[in-house]
Protein backbone atom coordinates (compact mmCIF):
# COMPACT_ATOMS: atom_id res chain seq x y z
CA UNK A 1 0.00 0.00 0.00
CA UNK A 2 1.24 3.63 -0.88
CA UNK A 3 1.43 5.77 2.34
CA UNK A 4 2.75 8.92 0.74
CA UNK A 5 1.95 9.86 -3.38
CA UNK A 6 4.02 12.97 -4.58
CA UNK A 7 3.16 13.89 -8.30
CA UNK A 8 4.34 16.85 -9.61
CA UNK A 9 5.34 18.88 -7.06
CA UNK A 10 7.22 22.38 -7.79
CA UNK A 11 7.94 25.09 -4.88
CA UNK A 12 8.62 28.65 -5.84
CA UNK A 13 9.62 30.80 -2.95
CA UNK A 14 9.12 34.27 -4.47
CA UNK A 15 11.23 37.62 -3.77
CA UNK A 16 9.86 39.52 -0.88
CA UNK A 17 8.91 42.86 -0.89
CA UNK A 18 11.76 45.23 0.25
CA UNK A 19 14.16 42.25 -0.62
CA UNK A 20 17.04 41.71 -3.00
CA UNK A 21 16.96 37.91 -3.18
CA UNK A 22 15.29 36.69 -6.43
CA UNK A 23 12.36 34.58 -6.66
CA UNK A 24 13.82 30.98 -5.82
CA UNK A 25 12.77 27.38 -7.05
CA UNK A 26 13.23 24.75 -4.62
CA UNK A 27 11.27 22.13 -6.15
CA UNK A 28 11.13 20.71 -9.77
CA UNK A 29 8.78 18.74 -10.53
CA UNK A 30 9.12 16.02 -8.10
CA UNK A 31 7.53 12.84 -8.09
CA UNK A 32 7.88 9.85 -5.83
CA UNK A 33 5.69 7.06 -3.82
CA UNK A 34 6.58 5.40 -0.24
CA UNK A 35 5.41 2.10 0.46
CA UNK A 36 3.91 1.33 4.06
CA UNK A 37 6.13 0.44 6.91
CA UNK A 38 9.59 1.48 4.92
CA UNK A 39 12.57 3.95 4.85
CA UNK A 40 12.68 6.05 1.90
CA UNK A 41 15.82 8.55 2.00
CA UNK A 42 16.41 11.10 0.41
CA UNK A 43 20.34 12.07 -0.42
CA UNK A 44 21.74 15.13 -1.82
CA UNK A 45 23.61 18.03 -1.09
CA UNK A 46 22.79 21.40 0.77
CA UNK A 47 20.67 23.83 -0.83
CA UNK A 48 19.04 20.65 -2.94
CA UNK A 49 15.43 20.99 -1.74
CA UNK A 50 15.51 18.09 0.99
CA UNK A 51 13.91 20.14 3.78
CA UNK A 52 11.55 22.15 1.56
CA UNK A 53 10.53 19.15 0.10
CA UNK A 54 9.53 17.95 4.29
CA UNK A 55 8.29 21.21 5.17
CA UNK A 56 5.71 20.17 2.31
CA UNK A 57 4.71 17.15 3.24
CA UNK A 58 4.23 17.99 6.78
CA UNK A 59 2.05 20.77 6.17
CA UNK A 60 4.55 23.62 7.45
CA UNK A 61 4.55 25.53 3.91
CA UNK A 62 1.96 24.91 0.39
CA UNK A 63 3.23 23.51 -2.46
CA UNK A 64 2.94 26.14 -6.07
CA UNK A 65 1.95 23.03 -8.06
CA UNK A 66 1.33 19.29 -7.33
CA UNK A 67 -0.58 16.77 -5.24
CA UNK A 68 0.58 15.13 -2.24
CA UNK A 69 -1.30 12.22 -0.72
CA UNK A 70 -1.19 10.77 2.78
CA UNK A 71 -2.64 7.25 3.14
CA UNK A 72 -4.57 7.86 0.33
CA UNK A 73 -6.08 10.79 1.70
CA UNK A 74 -5.41 14.48 -0.14
CA UNK A 75 -3.11 16.83 1.92
CA UNK A 76 -5.35 19.92 2.14
CA UNK A 77 -7.16 18.00 4.66
CA UNK A 78 -4.81 19.44 7.23
CA UNK A 79 -6.47 17.90 10.21
CA UNK A 80 -6.20 14.00 9.38
CA UNK A 81 -2.90 14.99 8.24
CA UNK A 82 -1.43 16.38 11.84
CA UNK A 83 -2.69 13.29 12.91
CA UNK A 84 -1.16 10.91 10.32
CA UNK A 85 2.57 12.67 10.16
CA UNK A 86 4.87 13.25 13.16
CA UNK A 87 7.73 15.58 12.13
CA UNK A 88 11.33 14.94 13.44
CA UNK A 89 13.46 18.09 12.92
CA UNK A 90 17.46 18.34 13.86
CA UNK A 91 17.59 21.47 15.53
CA UNK A 92 19.46 22.44 19.15
CA UNK A 93 16.32 24.40 19.50
CA UNK A 94 12.35 23.48 19.63
CA UNK A 95 12.05 23.55 23.30
CA UNK A 96 10.82 25.48 26.22
CA UNK A 97 14.31 25.64 28.22
CA UNK A 98 13.00 26.63 31.37
CA UNK A 99 10.62 23.46 31.20
CA UNK A 100 11.96 20.04 31.93
CA UNK A 101 11.61 17.46 29.45
CA UNK A 102 8.88 15.67 31.09
CA UNK A 103 6.82 19.18 30.86
CA UNK A 104 7.97 20.09 27.55
CA UNK A 105 6.48 16.71 26.60
CA UNK A 106 3.38 17.65 28.47
CA UNK A 107 3.26 20.75 26.82
CA UNK A 108 3.35 19.54 22.78
CA UNK A 109 1.30 16.88 24.08
CA UNK A 110 -1.18 19.23 24.50
CA UNK A 111 -0.90 20.86 21.17
CA UNK A 112 -2.15 17.25 19.67
CA UNK A 113 -5.20 17.87 22.38
CA UNK A 114 -4.00 14.74 24.49
CA UNK A 115 -4.05 16.15 28.17
CA UNK A 116 -4.48 14.04 31.31
CA UNK A 117 -4.22 10.42 32.07
CA UNK A 118 -4.04 9.61 28.20
CA UNK A 119 -1.49 12.14 28.13
CA UNK A 120 0.97 11.13 31.03
CA UNK A 121 0.00 6.95 30.09
CA UNK A 122 1.63 8.09 26.55
CA UNK A 123 4.41 10.01 28.06
CA UNK A 124 5.45 7.24 30.33
CA UNK A 125 5.75 4.43 27.58
CA UNK A 126 7.91 6.85 25.07
CA UNK A 127 10.31 7.26 28.09
CA UNK A 128 10.39 3.54 28.65
CA UNK A 129 11.08 2.81 24.91
CA UNK A 130 13.85 6.23 24.61
CA UNK A 131 15.12 5.05 27.99
CA UNK A 132 14.97 8.47 29.62
CA UNK A 133 13.94 8.06 32.77
CA UNK A 134 17.43 8.79 34.06
CA UNK A 135 16.96 12.77 32.94
CA UNK A 136 13.27 13.49 32.24
CA UNK A 137 12.54 15.57 35.18
CA UNK A 138 16.11 17.43 34.74
CA UNK A 139 15.22 21.00 33.43
CA UNK A 140 16.20 21.07 29.12
CA UNK A 141 19.07 23.43 29.09
CA UNK A 142 21.00 20.61 31.32
CA UNK A 143 20.59 18.26 28.16
CA UNK A 144 23.52 17.03 25.53
CA UNK A 145 22.42 17.00 21.83
CA UNK A 146 21.72 12.90 22.15
CA UNK A 147 19.19 13.79 25.11
CA UNK A 148 17.65 16.00 23.14
CA UNK A 149 17.02 14.21 20.06
CA UNK A 150 15.30 11.25 22.20
CA UNK A 151 13.54 13.61 23.59
CA UNK A 152 12.66 14.77 20.05
CA UNK A 153 11.78 11.67 18.53
CA UNK A 154 9.61 10.76 21.77
CA UNK A 155 7.79 14.02 20.78
CA UNK A 156 7.43 13.17 17.73
CA UNK A 157 5.65 10.15 18.50
CA UNK A 158 3.20 11.34 21.07
CA UNK A 159 0.36 11.28 18.71
CA UNK A 160 0.87 7.99 17.66
CA UNK A 161 1.61 9.19 14.13
CA UNK A 162 1.70 6.53 11.19
CA UNK A 163 4.79 8.20 9.03
CA UNK A 164 7.99 9.96 10.39
CA UNK A 165 9.75 12.66 8.43
CA UNK A 166 12.90 13.15 9.66
CA UNK A 167 15.02 15.76 8.17
CA UNK A 168 19.09 15.30 9.13
CA UNK A 169 18.40 13.64 12.31
CA UNK A 170 21.87 13.32 13.14
CA UNK A 171 23.14 16.68 11.83
CA UNK A 172 24.48 17.82 15.58
CA UNK A 173 25.55 14.38 16.64
CA UNK A 174 28.79 12.85 17.08
CA UNK A 175 29.29 9.85 15.32
CA UNK A 176 28.66 7.83 17.85
CA UNK A 177 25.56 9.01 18.96
CA UNK A 178 24.36 9.02 15.32
CA UNK A 179 25.05 5.61 15.18
CA UNK A 180 23.03 4.63 18.41
CA UNK A 181 20.17 6.72 16.71
CA UNK A 182 20.06 5.01 13.53
CA UNK A 183 19.44 2.09 15.48
CA UNK A 184 17.02 3.31 17.61
CA UNK A 185 15.56 4.15 14.23
CA UNK A 186 16.11 0.69 12.95
CA UNK A 187 15.20 -1.20 16.20
CA UNK A 188 12.02 0.97 17.95
CA UNK A 189 10.51 2.95 15.21
CA UNK A 190 11.02 0.19 12.39
CA UNK A 191 10.72 -3.40 14.23
CA UNK A 192 8.55 -2.50 17.38
CA UNK A 193 6.73 0.53 15.90
CA UNK A 194 5.97 -0.67 12.40
CA UNK A 195 6.36 3.20 10.73
CA UNK A 196 6.55 4.67 7.24
CA UNK A 197 9.78 6.67 6.95
CA UNK A 198 10.84 9.59 4.76
CA UNK A 199 14.43 10.62 5.77
CA UNK A 200 16.52 13.03 4.19
CA UNK A 201 20.35 12.87 5.81
CA UNK A 202 24.08 13.30 4.88
CA UNK A 203 24.77 9.98 6.31
CA UNK A 204 25.38 7.69 3.44
CA UNK A 205 26.48 4.17 4.95
CA UNK A 206 23.72 4.90 7.32
CA UNK A 207 20.84 5.45 4.91
CA UNK A 208 21.95 2.65 2.95
CA UNK A 209 21.73 -0.18 5.69
CA UNK A 210 18.55 1.05 7.40
CA UNK A 211 16.68 2.55 3.80
CA UNK A 212 14.27 0.65 1.90
CA UNK A 213 14.71 2.33 -1.36
CA UNK A 214 17.21 5.21 -1.67
CA UNK A 215 16.27 9.10 -3.69
CA UNK A 216 19.08 11.70 -5.00
CA UNK A 217 17.67 15.09 -4.76
CA UNK A 218 19.84 17.93 -6.67
CA UNK A 219 19.01 21.54 -7.64
CA UNK A 220 15.63 20.75 -6.79
CA UNK A 221 15.07 17.61 -9.17
CA UNK A 222 14.98 14.08 -8.14
CA UNK A 223 17.66 12.70 -10.23
CA UNK A 224 17.24 9.12 -9.30
CA UNK A 225 15.27 7.02 -7.19
CA UNK A 226 16.76 3.22 -6.78
CA UNK A 227 16.54 -0.06 -4.68
CA UNK A 228 18.89 0.40 -1.36
CA UNK A 229 19.59 -3.49 -1.54
CA UNK A 230 21.66 -2.46 -4.66
CA UNK A 231 24.26 -0.22 -2.90
CA UNK A 232 24.15 -2.63 -0.08
CA UNK A 233 26.00 -5.30 -1.65
CA UNK A 234 28.78 -3.48 -3.21
CA UNK A 235 29.98 -0.67 -0.20
CA UNK A 236 31.58 2.05 -1.80
CA UNK A 237 29.12 2.53 -4.74
CA UNK A 238 26.37 4.87 -3.04
CA UNK A 239 29.41 7.59 -2.75
CA UNK A 240 30.60 7.01 -6.49
CA UNK A 241 27.06 7.39 -7.57
CA UNK A 242 26.24 10.56 -5.48
CA UNK A 243 29.80 12.15 -6.64
CA UNK A 244 29.07 10.98 -10.03
CA UNK A 245 25.66 12.94 -10.54
CA UNK A 246 26.72 15.97 -9.17
CA UNK A 247 29.57 15.86 -11.37
CA UNK A 248 27.91 15.88 -14.06
CA UNK A 249 25.98 18.73 -13.77
CA UNK A 250 29.03 20.53 -12.65
CA UNK A 251 30.54 19.30 -16.13
CA UNK A 252 27.27 20.55 -18.13
CA UNK A 253 27.69 23.73 -16.29
CA UNK A 254 31.08 23.78 -17.30
CA UNK A 255 30.48 23.41 -20.70
CA UNK A 256 27.40 25.75 -21.31
CA UNK A 257 30.12 28.32 -20.08
CA UNK A 258 32.67 27.58 -22.24
CA UNK B 1 27.14 54.65 1.19
CA UNK B 2 26.90 51.70 3.46
CA UNK B 3 28.35 54.59 6.28
CA UNK B 4 25.65 57.38 5.39
CA UNK B 5 22.99 54.54 6.12
CA UNK B 6 24.61 53.29 9.14
CA UNK B 7 24.66 56.47 10.28
CA UNK B 8 21.54 57.24 9.06
CA UNK B 9 20.20 53.88 10.95
CA UNK B 10 22.16 54.98 14.56
CA UNK B 11 20.63 58.84 14.38
CA UNK B 12 17.10 56.99 13.94
CA UNK B 13 17.75 55.01 16.89
CA UNK B 14 17.57 57.85 19.29
CA UNK B 15 14.10 59.31 18.15
CA UNK B 16 12.75 57.62 21.54
CA UNK B 17 15.31 60.16 23.36
CA UNK B 18 13.48 63.03 21.03
CA UNK B 19 9.96 61.81 22.53
CA UNK B 20 11.38 61.40 25.87
CA UNK B 21 12.87 65.19 26.03
CA UNK B 22 9.49 66.44 24.34
CA UNK B 23 7.58 64.58 27.30
CA UNK B 24 9.77 66.25 29.70
CA UNK B 25 9.03 69.42 28.81
CA UNK B 26 5.03 68.89 28.71
CA UNK B 27 4.96 67.23 32.10
CA UNK B 28 7.31 70.60 33.23
CA UNK B 29 4.56 72.51 31.64
CA UNK B 30 1.57 70.82 33.37
CA UNK B 31 3.41 71.21 36.75
CA UNK B 32 4.26 74.98 36.24
CA UNK B 33 0.34 75.23 35.71
CA UNK B 34 -0.84 73.45 38.11
CA UNK B 35 1.70 74.74 40.29
CA UNK B 36 2.71 71.34 42.36
CA UNK B 37 -0.30 72.09 44.46
CA UNK B 38 -2.68 68.70 43.94
CA UNK B 39 -5.65 70.98 42.70
CA UNK B 40 -8.50 69.90 40.65
CA UNK B 41 -7.99 69.51 36.89
CA UNK B 42 -10.08 70.78 34.75
CA UNK B 43 -10.83 67.25 31.72
CA UNK B 44 -13.21 69.50 29.44
CA UNK B 45 -15.81 66.81 30.14
CA UNK B 46 -18.82 68.80 30.76
CA UNK B 47 -16.04 71.05 32.66
CA UNK B 48 -16.15 68.16 35.17
CA UNK B 49 -12.86 68.54 37.53
CA UNK B 50 -10.92 65.67 39.23
CA UNK B 51 -8.51 65.57 41.84
CA UNK B 52 -4.55 65.43 40.91
CA UNK B 53 -3.95 62.29 42.22
CA UNK B 54 -7.03 60.73 40.59
CA UNK B 55 -6.01 62.12 37.81
CA UNK B 56 -2.68 60.48 38.20
CA UNK B 57 -3.28 57.34 39.32
CA UNK B 58 -6.12 56.36 36.63
CA UNK B 59 -3.81 57.35 33.74
CA UNK B 60 -0.27 55.28 35.19
CA UNK B 61 -3.08 51.97 35.82
CA UNK B 62 -4.18 52.05 32.20
CA UNK B 63 -0.57 52.59 31.15
CA UNK B 64 -0.21 48.54 32.03
CA UNK B 65 -3.02 47.53 29.81
CA UNK B 66 -1.57 49.01 27.18
CA UNK B 67 1.85 47.41 27.50
CA UNK B 68 0.47 43.81 27.56
CA UNK B 69 -1.85 44.45 24.85
CA UNK B 70 0.31 45.83 21.99
CA UNK B 71 2.89 43.15 22.71
CA UNK B 72 1.23 40.34 23.42
CA UNK B 73 0.57 38.88 20.15
CA UNK B 74 4.58 40.16 18.33
CA UNK B 75 5.31 38.30 21.56
CA UNK B 76 3.78 35.01 21.05
CA UNK B 77 4.83 34.84 17.70
CA UNK B 78 8.48 36.07 18.30
CA UNK B 79 8.80 33.72 21.08
CA UNK B 80 8.24 31.01 19.05
CA UNK B 81 10.15 31.55 16.09
CA UNK B 82 13.14 32.40 18.99
CA UNK B 83 13.05 28.97 20.11
CA UNK B 84 12.34 27.30 17.57
CA UNK B 85 9.09 25.77 18.44
CA UNK B 86 6.87 27.41 15.98
CA UNK B 87 7.53 24.24 13.27
CA UNK B 88 6.32 21.91 15.90
CA UNK B 89 3.08 23.86 16.67
CA UNK B 90 2.25 24.18 13.16
CA UNK B 91 1.83 20.75 12.46
CA UNK B 92 -0.42 19.87 15.24
CA UNK B 93 -4.09 20.08 15.25
CA UNK B 94 -3.93 23.82 17.99
CA UNK B 95 -4.19 26.79 15.92
CA UNK B 96 -1.85 30.26 16.28
CA UNK B 97 -5.01 31.96 17.23
CA UNK B 98 -5.67 29.37 19.85
CA UNK B 99 -2.27 29.92 21.36
CA UNK B 100 -2.95 34.10 20.73
CA UNK B 101 -5.82 34.11 22.76
CA UNK B 102 -4.34 32.10 25.69
CA UNK B 103 -1.55 34.43 25.94
CA UNK B 104 -3.52 37.40 25.83
CA UNK B 105 -6.49 36.19 28.20
CA UNK B 106 -3.09 35.11 30.25
CA UNK B 107 -1.69 38.82 30.00
CA UNK B 108 -5.19 40.91 30.63
CA UNK B 109 -5.38 39.13 33.75
CA UNK B 110 -1.59 39.75 34.97
CA UNK B 111 -2.29 43.22 33.90
CA UNK B 112 -5.09 43.75 35.75
CA UNK B 113 -3.26 42.61 38.68
CA UNK B 114 -0.79 45.25 37.91
CA UNK B 115 -3.63 47.89 37.69
CA UNK B 116 -5.07 46.74 41.46
CA UNK B 117 -1.66 46.91 42.63
CA UNK B 118 -0.82 50.20 41.34
CA UNK B 119 -4.60 51.54 42.46
CA UNK B 120 -3.13 49.89 46.15
CA UNK B 121 -0.16 52.25 46.12
CA UNK B 122 -1.68 55.14 44.77
CA UNK B 123 -4.08 54.73 48.36
CA UNK B 124 -1.24 53.73 50.67
CA UNK B 125 0.95 56.57 48.87
CA UNK B 126 -1.07 59.76 48.04
CA UNK B 127 -4.39 58.84 49.65
CA UNK B 128 -6.76 58.00 46.59
CA UNK B 129 -9.64 56.11 47.63
CA UNK B 130 -9.36 52.29 46.12
CA UNK B 131 -13.53 51.76 46.09
CA UNK B 132 -14.04 54.38 43.39
CA UNK B 133 -12.01 52.43 40.48
CA UNK B 134 -13.96 49.24 41.45
CA UNK B 135 -17.27 50.02 38.97
CA UNK B 136 -18.64 48.40 36.04
CA UNK B 137 -18.04 51.12 33.40
CA UNK B 138 -14.41 50.84 34.06
CA UNK B 139 -13.53 47.16 33.65
CA UNK B 140 -15.11 47.49 30.31
CA UNK B 141 -13.56 50.28 29.68
CA UNK B 142 -10.48 48.31 30.50
CA UNK B 143 -11.66 45.28 28.45
CA UNK B 144 -12.47 47.77 25.01
CA UNK B 145 -9.32 49.39 25.63
CA UNK B 146 -6.89 46.03 25.40
CA UNK B 147 -9.02 44.85 22.33
CA UNK B 148 -8.43 48.15 20.88
CA UNK B 149 -4.59 47.74 21.36
CA UNK B 150 -4.88 44.21 20.79
CA UNK B 151 -5.87 44.68 17.20
CA UNK B 152 -2.81 47.55 16.57
CA UNK B 153 -1.02 44.81 18.38
CA UNK B 154 -1.97 42.72 15.75
CA UNK B 155 -1.13 44.60 12.75
CA UNK B 156 2.19 45.49 14.29
CA UNK B 157 2.75 41.52 14.49
CA UNK B 158 1.94 41.11 10.98
CA UNK B 159 4.49 43.80 10.17
CA UNK B 160 6.83 41.95 11.90
CA UNK B 161 6.28 38.66 10.12
CA UNK B 162 6.73 39.91 6.90
CA UNK B 163 9.32 42.95 7.11
CA UNK B 164 11.02 41.41 10.24
CA UNK B 165 11.29 44.59 11.51
CA UNK B 166 8.33 45.72 12.81
CA UNK B 167 9.24 45.08 16.96
CA UNK B 168 9.84 48.77 17.73
CA UNK B 169 6.43 49.79 16.28
CA UNK B 170 4.97 48.06 19.99
CA UNK B 171 7.41 50.88 21.44
CA UNK B 172 5.93 53.72 19.16
CA UNK B 173 2.34 52.66 19.80
CA UNK B 174 3.15 52.43 23.45
CA UNK B 175 5.32 55.48 24.30
CA UNK B 176 3.02 57.56 22.05
CA UNK B 177 -0.10 56.17 24.26
CA UNK B 178 2.02 57.57 27.41
CA UNK B 179 2.60 60.96 26.20
CA UNK B 180 -0.27 61.72 23.92
CA UNK B 181 -2.77 59.48 25.69
CA UNK B 182 -3.95 61.85 28.49
CA UNK B 183 -2.17 60.22 31.07
CA UNK B 184 -0.02 63.06 33.03
CA UNK B 185 -1.68 66.00 31.80
CA UNK B 186 -5.20 66.52 30.35
CA UNK B 187 -5.35 66.12 26.19
CA UNK B 188 -6.95 69.80 25.95
CA UNK B 189 -3.57 71.35 26.70
CA UNK B 190 -1.99 69.77 23.36
CA UNK B 191 -2.34 71.65 20.13
CA UNK B 192 -4.74 71.00 17.50
CA UNK B 193 -2.15 68.74 15.74
CA UNK B 194 -1.35 66.88 18.26
CA UNK B 195 -4.77 66.14 19.68
CA UNK B 196 -5.08 64.79 16.54
CA UNK B 197 -3.05 62.08 17.64
CA UNK B 198 -4.42 61.28 21.35
CA UNK B 199 -7.93 61.33 19.59
CA UNK B 200 -6.92 58.39 17.32
CA UNK B 201 -5.48 56.75 20.86
CA UNK B 202 -7.51 54.75 22.56
CA UNK B 203 -6.24 55.78 25.87
CA UNK B 204 -7.49 58.71 25.66
CA UNK B 205 -11.03 57.88 25.48
CA UNK B 206 -10.68 54.94 27.68
CA UNK B 207 -9.33 57.56 30.55
CA UNK B 208 -12.47 60.24 29.80
CA UNK B 209 -14.51 56.90 30.64
CA UNK B 210 -12.33 56.05 33.52
CA UNK B 211 -12.27 59.83 34.20
CA UNK B 212 -15.90 60.28 34.52
CA UNK B 213 -16.96 57.10 36.39
CA UNK B 214 -14.54 58.18 39.25
CA UNK B 215 -15.52 61.75 39.27
CA UNK B 216 -19.25 60.81 39.20
CA UNK B 217 -19.21 57.74 41.20
CA UNK B 218 -22.36 55.71 41.04
CA UNK B 219 -24.00 57.20 38.21
CA UNK B 220 -23.84 55.74 34.77
CA UNK B 221 -21.29 56.74 32.23
CA UNK B 222 -23.50 58.32 28.79
CA UNK B 223 -23.29 56.56 26.11
CA UNK B 224 -21.75 59.39 23.88
CA UNK B 225 -18.30 58.54 25.91
CA UNK B 226 -18.20 55.01 25.51
CA UNK B 227 -19.19 54.95 21.75
CA UNK B 228 -15.91 56.22 20.50
CA UNK B 229 -14.06 53.29 22.31
CA UNK B 230 -16.46 50.99 21.12
CA UNK B 231 -16.26 51.95 17.61
CA UNK B 232 -12.23 52.17 17.88
CA UNK B 233 -12.25 48.51 19.68
CA UNK B 234 -14.20 47.35 16.98
CA UNK B 235 -12.19 48.92 13.85
CA UNK B 236 -8.71 47.93 15.24
CA UNK B 237 -9.66 44.69 16.37
CA UNK B 238 -11.19 43.38 13.05
CA UNK B 239 -8.83 45.08 10.65
CA UNK B 240 -5.75 43.99 13.18
CA UNK B 241 -6.75 40.48 12.80
CA UNK B 242 -7.70 40.47 9.24
CA UNK B 243 -4.07 41.97 8.84
CA UNK B 244 -2.37 39.31 10.76
CA UNK B 245 -4.51 36.27 9.02
CA UNK B 246 -3.34 38.05 5.49
CA UNK B 247 -0.02 37.98 6.76
CA UNK B 248 0.37 35.07 8.59
CA UNK B 249 -0.83 32.95 5.19
CA UNK B 250 2.22 35.30 3.57
CA UNK B 251 4.48 34.22 5.60
CA UNK B 252 3.33 30.31 5.92
CA UNK B 253 3.24 30.60 1.86
CA UNK B 254 7.18 31.58 2.05
CA UNK B 255 8.41 29.81 4.35
CA UNK B 256 9.22 33.16 6.55
CA UNK B 257 7.31 31.40 9.77
CA UNK B 258 10.32 28.68 10.17
CA UNK B 259 12.98 30.74 9.54
CA UNK B 260 15.23 31.82 12.42
CA UNK B 261 14.74 35.59 13.69
CA UNK B 262 18.55 35.92 13.64
CA UNK B 263 19.25 35.04 10.67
Amino acid sequence: MKTIEVEGLTKVYERLPFSKDPAVTALKNVSFQVEQETVYTVLGPNGAGKTTLIQILAGLIPPTQGRIKITGIDMQNKKTISKTIGLFTSSEKGFWKFLTGWQNLEYFAALHNLTGRAAKKKIAELIELFDMASYINREMHAYSNGMKQRLSLARTLLHNPEILLLDEPTTHLDPMAARDFYFLIKNQLLKILKKTILLSTHQLEEAQEISDTLAFLFEGELRWEKPADLFRLSPGNLLNEYVETVKKKNECLETQNH
Amino acid sequence: MTQIRIDTRAYFSFWGKYLWVFYFCLIYRFLFETGLSRPAISLNLNHDRIDFSLFLISGISLIHLVTFSVKSIDETISDLRRSGIISWVLITPTSLHELFLVRWIWGFFLSITELTATIIFGRFLIGTPIWLFFQGSAFFAFFLMSLAYAGIGMGIAALSLSLRRGGFLCSVVHQASVVFGGVFFPTYLFPNMISFISQVLPITHALNIVRYALIHAGQSVPFSLFSPLMQMSLLYFLSGLWILQKSLCYAKQNGLLLKDLHE
